[in-house]
């Protein structure tokens, strides 16, 4: 009892724990982003970035996983990439991450990232059903 | 004052300094040294979204964020 009890007031301070951070790497994020970048984050749920080495455009939704979309000349997703930080981070702070990494060292980034083999969210999205854009 | 931003589990951990305190700048020094050592990349902000890795401490960059080690997911 006084176990299960101790494991839900740290499940509790766990979960306060982490909406802080993630308050705080939200904040962070903003700071760095430019104000076009803010006002699309704000409205879509993502932002967009140009790579600093091929001029590609790059979409970096809220997330951690397969988030970036690389886009190709008509603006719909190519790949998917999947890049991270080592350890525990908050979402901020991993896009954050990934817009600094595209913007300034997009090879050097890409090499290490995992890249979808082909689009996954356009796959996904025909598969579902039609209530979904 | 200058400023430098530790990413981590809290989210981020901030260290101010004033540029013109000598001990002060060198033990800002020391950190971006020992944080670049151990696989952070440090980038300053500029204007407008924009930003720029740095190779070495600068003490006169106003905002310096330490990214941890990237890898594929």
């Amino acid at each position: 009892m006084a176990s299960s009890r101790f494991n839900g007031l740290y499940n509790v301070e766990t979960v306060v724990c982490n909406y802080a951070a993630e308050r705080r790497a939200q904040e962070l994020l903003r700071t760095w982003l430019s104000i076009d970048q803010c006002e699309q984050y704000d409205a879509q749920g993502f932002f967009e970035v140009v790579g600093s080495d091929t001029g590609k455009r790059y979409r970096i939704y809220r997330g951690h996983v397969f988030n970036i979309q690389e886009l190709d000349a008509f603006g719909e997703e190519a790949f998917a990439w999947c890049l991270t930080l080592h350890g525990l981070f908050a979402t901020g702070d991993i896009n954050l991450a990934q817009k600094i990494a595209l913007e300034t060292f997009e090879r050097r980034a890409l090499a290490i990232a995992n890249r979808s083999s082909k689009s996954t969210w356009r796959q996904a999205v025909r598969s579902q059903p039609s209530w979904l854009p | 004052m200058a400023t430098q931003i530790v990413m981590d589990h809290t989210g981020d951990s901030r260290h101010e300094f004033d540029p013109a305190d000598t001990a002060a700048v060198a033990e800002a020094e020391d950190r971006f040294k020992m944080l670049t050592g151990a696989g952070f990349t440090a980038a300053k902000r500029l204007s407008e979204g924009k930003s720029e890795i740095l190779r070495s401490f600068d003490p006169t960059v106003e905002e310096t964020l330490f990214i941890p080690r990237l890898r594929g997911g």
